[in-house]
């Protein structure tokens, strides 16, 4: 299992969003097409569907190469991650004009400190688990 | 000294050297189970409060879910 480390980071980083996606998905289109909430979807979806699972596994590859250097903790390794996609998905929000995401700016105070959490605790278990079951780390 | 024929040449290296198994004849799949099982995680409760806090968060501002779906 010494073979390819930093492509078996990668498929572990990505294990833990994908199957997410699902959800993320379905809880978009039931509010589109059941509660008619005006979200244009097709474009919506973009941001969570290609970027962020991508963004998990380049990140796990990044923790994997700078872990002997920095030794900072998975979990803390990746609450570092919104600070990058929050204000990713935000401007492509704006630039696509995904009202619900962009109108409700103040909003963002509370998600930020909750994503920063959900993110740590995702990677302190999910993504630290996916990393030994692959032999990552 | 007598020099070795071919034959005898190769059956010393094939005693020397353990038999090679192609990879397609490993069967990973026992190895997996077995990592999957080794590891219990325990939740320690200081994320067991961050767990309750997001909960919370959740519950009081339903506002940000679509929010946290899109980032996420």
């Amino acid at each position: 299992m010494n073979n390819h480390p930093y492509f078996r980071a990668y498929l572990a980083g990505i294990a833990v969003p994908t199957p997410m996606m699902l959800g993320g998905l379905t809880a978009y289109v039931i509010a589109r097409y059941v509660f008619n909430v005006p979200i244009p979807i097709e474009r919506a979806i973009a941001f969570p569907l290609a970027v962020v699972p991508n963004a998990w596994g380049l990140w796990n590859v990044a923790y994997l190469a700078l872990h002997d250097r920095w030794h900072l903790p998975i979990g803390a390794h990746g609450a570092l991650l919104p600070l990058l996609l929050i204000p990713a998905g935000y401007c492509l929000a704006k630039l696509l004009g995904i009202d619900v995401i962009t109108q409700n700016a103040a909003w963002l105070w509370i998600a930020f400190p909750m994503a920063l959490t959900i993110y740590y605790l995702a990677w302190k278990y999910l993504v630290n688990f996916c990393n030994h079951v692959l032999g990552v780390a | 000294m007598k020099k070795p024929t071919e034959n005898e040449l190769r059956e010393m290296l094939r005693q020397a050297l353990p038999p090679v198994q192609p990879d397609d004849a490993v069967d990973l799949w026992p190895r997996m189970l077995r990592r999957l099982d080794e590891r219990n995680t325990r939740i320690g409760w200081a994320d067991r409060i961050l767990l309750l806090l997001i909960s919370a968060g959740l519950i009081l501002f339903p506002a940000i879910i679509p929010q946290l779906l899109y980032q996420l």
